[in-house]
């Protein structure tokens, strides 16, 4: 090979790992952002990063365009703690990370390579969307962006796939994040909307910021099209390798297992109130019952009154539904029963097991929630609990009352077991309400005053008596009471101990899941 | 003198105090949190007192327990320690009430020092500065370049709103000046949601040095030499010496005589200690602390003082035994804060647990000032401090290949400890040459590679009884008895198979910086209005409840998004509300 052709090998490559930094640093900065290669080392261990397509556009000729270096994507596998993962990282020095037509070609190929060797994929985007001047090479064809999707959806469940958004993600853009199991998303940078709030203006007449229309706020907090939010690149790409952590490279292992280390405080009865209106903070539960600083909440945000996220357990990683009295009183709402679904989805996926902790009042009842269709979304929560075959223990903190039960893995929907604190109650609804329900005629012809309270307290006393906690267990309604300081150790006990079990579920193509 | 004292803390300091009451024939009272019951402090003292609890909260600093057990074992002084009630002047005022002797200054000059705006003012008061800067809010480009021109470059320019260096710009010259105030306040403004930002003298490589103070009732006061701390991370100290090295002798003196004129400023009686920053012949008044610090010991050993020695006798109304001109240092001291903490790729994770081996090293020049002996538990809700190694050498030299040595022997297993960290900071060219400052630990010290000593479990033994001393309570007061329990009972569980260490991460719970919100309060769900906690014209801050809400038999605090005043309240108890009601209307303070 002649020295020359060497040189010029040398000279584009070195060209294509620059990107457009050369005229793009200073706007990068401005923007508290970091150079895609960056990221891809902070995302990996060092030097393990293995590069696909570098070459892609490369000038082999005159006349072509020379600042295209790459086509704006940076794909291929890295390591992230000591595990392999697929990468893509658009590069926003080259046409603010649009997409041209090897830019989707490298992006399809990268989900090939998930697909074939079973690879977690980590998606670190940030593109203003497609190049309108490509647009016949990448759009509408069989291996156009639709098949970035398609593909992205067949990946779904088999390995883990996760995005940290650094930028825009704009109109079918803003699917990628979308196919993917968890979104970071840089606030004050990160966006995502199908129009951008100018085209919105133009075409249906809306005035509204790009934070309104789709900034990482509003996604975290309303939309839940993200999951959580970070302060700069560095804390995205911190928290992406902190998510991989508790789940195994693909659907037919098990998570890692770690050290285990002490719960950060001391499980005891201190933690709920006296008062049963009373609200309370259902992580100091969680703090106590799981490894000191292991939990990993998501969408800490959106939903509050049900807590998602995975912890460690005596070093091995759970998957934690909770209930938080902290928060419009725990009631289930359409929102948090998305957000759960979504969530034993993703545990039943990876083999993770879950832990539900009931607090719950029951779903929420109204005019407002009924037209929101809080029944379907109550369905869609009991029916992802259902399929959830990956070992689950429910845990009656306080209370369960009504569908609150069904819908944190009650009796029925075959948990290892049912387990009750002492100061658990469970009933299909509250002793007050029952009274006044069953009662209400006969409430209403005693005068009020002295005899009607006494009547009413004495019903309380008679339907407390009929759902009381022992007469449960000793009619083999739950599986046991536990004390606030055994809680930690019956878990785990009954979570190992289930590593034999069944999966199968039921046999049919797939159900018809209310969404 | 005294002939009882109560020594209201644990772990290794309250071992160092009743070490010394003990030595002067004082009887010594301890007191306990449950999770303290056969702490060593417990087992030196002769009597010992449980305050129940876990938490700190929960026991040590639960003012009327301890009152309760000064009655209950009539001390009469108490010995606050560091941390805990050490500058709180009202336990200093309430014990001081009942008759009893605060070992420590008066709740005054607690109170004038612990307060940074007054503890600034009292030593300008008496002519001694801190780093120059201004706590007015920038207005204009202009201010800073004038105070550039007064004071030099580089200046720092502060988010007033602000903390942990976020925010914080360098200005290096005039030049900088537009471009570094814009920078800093938008970043202000994106981070804090205020854009306001004062500035300060920039120091680019201070030191820490500090001046032991030791001041009687009649009012003498000296100082006892200097120590230099600046090996620290994130303001937590690692590393201390004494004498403060490389400094010109008559700095020294200036530093000293100014600390002096500083506790004579507001009346100080007691040890105490006067914080600077040192550069290039300089020095910056940073604060007092009014109690016996953590590193006391290198100080002693150069000077052959007791230091809490003296604090008892000064306390008990004698003159100070010795003369500014008969302070006398000698040698070269260094002390290594030994924590229980995983420094593993430079994290200082805190690693409770119990101790299964604790051998620290002696032979000449050597001291450990311990709190734990093997067999011991590191609780996870206290300070992790296993103890002190302190070492005396003829030189600093002498004193670092000392220290080295010592470190090398000393043996601490079942917990990880920041050994390997402090072996890298003594070993360290930087550090030896006197090249380090307070940033150097977190800016330059490499600990990458630098592995936690992995914490090593009981190596399993036969079945065999063992000797215990066991300790029982009754009525709250602890006796020593002696039996016999199966060792099983008492050991650790060892490490499982399989596993591996997980990789430290900070956890998901980043909800990004909290956002202040527009001041019109919705509820969030369906209900009724149960409490309104506000009234119209009243103040409230972000976070403070305006009403609770109850509905499906539960109470919803809704708080307060943003911190202002109430301008309208548009519910009262009893009304319905529907999910995004506005209830209360805040008007934001202005900013």
């Amino acid at each position: 090979m002649s020295g020359e052709q060497q040189q010029r090998i040398a000279g584009a490559r070195e060209r294509a790992l620059q990107g457009n930094l050369a005229n793009g640093a200073e706007k990068l900065a401005s923007q508290n952002k970091l150079f895609v290669r960056d990221r891809i080392d902070l995302l990996c261990d060092p030097g393990t990063f293995v590069e696909d397509q570098l070459l892609a556009n490369a000038p082999y000729r005159h006349g072509m365009d020379p600042d295209l270096p790459a086509d704006g994507v940076v794909t291929g596998v890295g390591e992230v703690d000591g595990r392999a993962v697929c990468i893509m990282a658009n590069d926003p020095t080259v046409k603010a990370g649009s997409w041209g037509a090897r830019t989707v070609e490298k992006i399809v190929r990268l989900t090939e390579t998930a697909l074939r060797d079973e690879l977690p994929v980590v998606w670190l985007v940030d593109s203003a969307g497609a190049r309108i001047t490509d647009q016949v090479e990448l759009f509408p064809g069989r291996r156009g962006a639709g098949r970035i999707f398609y593909n992205q959806v067949r990946l779904s469940g088999k390995v883990p796939q996760v995005c940290c958004l650094f930028g825009p993600s704009a109109a079918g853009g803003a699917y990628i994040p979308a196919f993917t199991d968890l979104v970071i998303m840089v606030e004050g940078n990160a966006s995502m909307y199908l129009g951008s709030p100018r085209m919105a203006e133009m075409v249906i007449g809306e005035k509204a910021t790009l934070e309104e229309t789709g900034g990482a706020r509003m996604h975290a907090t309303v939309s839940g099209c993200g999951d959580n939010l970070a302060v700069d690149d560095e804390d995205a790409i911190e928290q992406a390798r902190a998510y991989l952590t508790y789940l195994p490279s693909r659907w037919t292992e098990d998570p890692p297992r770690y050290e285990p280390l002490p719960p950060a405080r001391i499980l005891d009865a201190s933690i709920v109130p006296e008062e049963e209106t009373a609200g309370y903070d259902m992580h100091e539960l969680i703090d106590g019952l799981i490894d000191a600083e292991s939990f990993f909440e998501i969408k800490p945000l959106f939903a509050p009154e049900l807590v998602t996220g995975f912890g460690l357990l005596e070093g091995r990683p759970v998957g934690i539904v909770a209930n938080n009295p902290m928060h419009r009183g725990g009631v289930l709402f359409t929102d948090s029963a998305d957000k759960a679904a979504r969530f034993i989805w993703l545990c039943d996926a990876f083999n993770v097991p879950l832990i539900f902790l009931a607090d719950v009042p029951g779903f929420m009842i109204g005019t407002q929630v009924e037209r929101e269709g809080i029944i379907r979304h109550g369905a869609k929560m009991i029916t992802a609990v259902s399929e959830a075959t990956v070992p689950k223990v429910s845990i009656i903190v306080r209370k369960a009352y009504g569908a609150g039960l069904y819908a944190m893995s009650g009796p029925a929907f075959e948990p290892q077991a049912t387990l009750a604190l002492p100061t658990a109650k469970i009933a299909v609804m509250g002793p007050e309400a029952a009274v006044n329900a069953v009662f209400a005629n006969k409430i209403a012809q005693i005068p009020e005053g002295p005899e009607r309270d006494a009547f009413i307290d004495e019903q309380r006393r008679l339907y407390e008596e009929d759902v009381d906690l022992m007469r449960l267990a000793s009619e083999l309604v739950i599986d046991g009471i536990v004390e606030w300081d055994e809680l930690r150790v019956e878990i785990d006990r009954r979570l190992v101990r289930s590593a034999g079990k069944d999966r199968h579920f039921s046999s049919r193509r797939h159900g018809v899941p209310p969404v | 003198m005294f002939s009882k004292v109560l020594i209201a803390n644990r772990g290794e300091i309250a071992v160092r105090v009743i070490r010394a009451c003990r030595e002067m024939g004082i009887t010594t009272v301890a007191v306990y949190s449950d999770l303290d019951r056969d702490a060593l402090h417990v087992r030196l003292a002769d009597e010992a007192y449980a305050l129940g609890g876990q938490t700190a909260a929960e026991s040590y600093i639960d003012a009327d327990k301890i009152l309760d057990v000064i009655k209950r074992s009539g001390a009469e002084a108490v010995h606050p320690g560091y941390g805990f009630f050490s500058e709180n002047s009202d336990f200093a005022r309430r014990i001081t009430e009942m008759g009893v002797k605060f070992i420590g200054p008066g709740p005054d000059a607690i109170d004038v020092m612990g307060d940074k705006i007054s503890a600034r003012l009292a030593a300008e008061k008496v002519g001694v500065h801190g780093v120059p800067g201004t706590t007015d809010i920038i207005e204009n480009p202009d201010q800073v370049a004038a105070f550039g021109e007064q004071f030099g470059y580089p200046i720092a320019i502060k988010a007033a709103y602000g903390g942990g260096g976020r925010g914080m710009k360098v200005v290096n010259g005039p030049d900088d000046v537009v471009s570094a105030l814009e920078s800093a306040q938008r970043e202000a403004l994106s981070y804090f949601g205020r854009d306001e930002c004062y500035m300060e003298r920039y120091l680019t490589g201070p030191r820490h040095v500090e001046v032991q103070l030791i001041a009687d009732s009649h009012g003498n006061c000296i100082y006892v030499g200097t120590r230099d701390c600046s090996a620290q991370r994130r303001h937590q100290k690692l590393v201390e010496e004494a004498p403060a090295a490389g400094i010109p002798e008559h700095i020294l003196k200036e530093m000293g005589e100014a600390a002096v004129a500083v506790a004579k400023g507001c009346d100080y009686e007691n040890a105490g200690t006067v914080e600077f920053l040192y550069q290039d012949e300089s020095f910056y008044y940073l604060e007092m602390n009014t109690r016996l610090q953590v590193e006391h010991p290198v100080s002693e050993l150069v000077t052959e003082l007791d230091l809490v020695e003296l604090q008892l006798r000064v306390a008990a109304g004698e003159p100070l035994p010795l003369t500014q001109e008969e302070v006398e240092i000698r040698g070269h001291a260094i002390e290594i804060r030994i924590n229980c903490e995983d420094v593993a790729e430079g994290k200082f994770l805190p690693s409770p647990g119990p101790i299964h081996t604790l051998k620290p090293s002696s032979g000449y020049g050597v001291r450990w000032d311990g709190g734990y002996e093997a067999g011991d538990e590191i609780s996870q809700y206290y300070d992790n401090l296993a103890g002190k190694l302190c070492v005396w050498g003829r030189d600093r030299d002498v004193a670092i290949a000392r220290a080295i040595r010592a470190l090398e022997e000393t043996v601490i297993e079942g917990v990880a400890t920041t050994i390997p960290a402090d072996l890298a900071i003594l070993r360290h060219p930087d550090f030896q040459a006197l090249k380090h400052t307070t940033k150097w630990v977190e800016d330059t010290l490499d600990l990458t590679g630098i592995g936690s000593v992995a914490p090593s479990g009981d190596a399993s033994e036969a079945e065999t009884k063992v000797k215990r001393d066991l300790d029982v309570e009754v009525n709250g007061k602890k006796f020593s008895v002696s039996v016999f329990v199966p060792e099983s009972q008492i050991g650790a569980v060892g490490p499982v198979g399989g596993t591996k260490a997980r990789p430290k991460r900070k956890g998901g719970a980043a909800g990004g910086a909290a956002v202040a919100g527009s001041g019109s309060i919705a509820v969030p769900m369906q209900g009724t209005i149960v409490k309104v906690e506000v009234a119209e014209g009243d103040s409230v801050a972000q976070g403070d409840t305006v009403v609770v809400l109850e509905a499906m038999k539960m109470e919803n605090n809704v708080a307060a998004d943003v911190t202002g005043t109430v301008k309208e309240v548009k519910v009262e108890v009893g009304a319905s509300v529907t999910a995004g009601q506005v209830v209360v209307v805040i008007e934001p303070a202005e900013a």
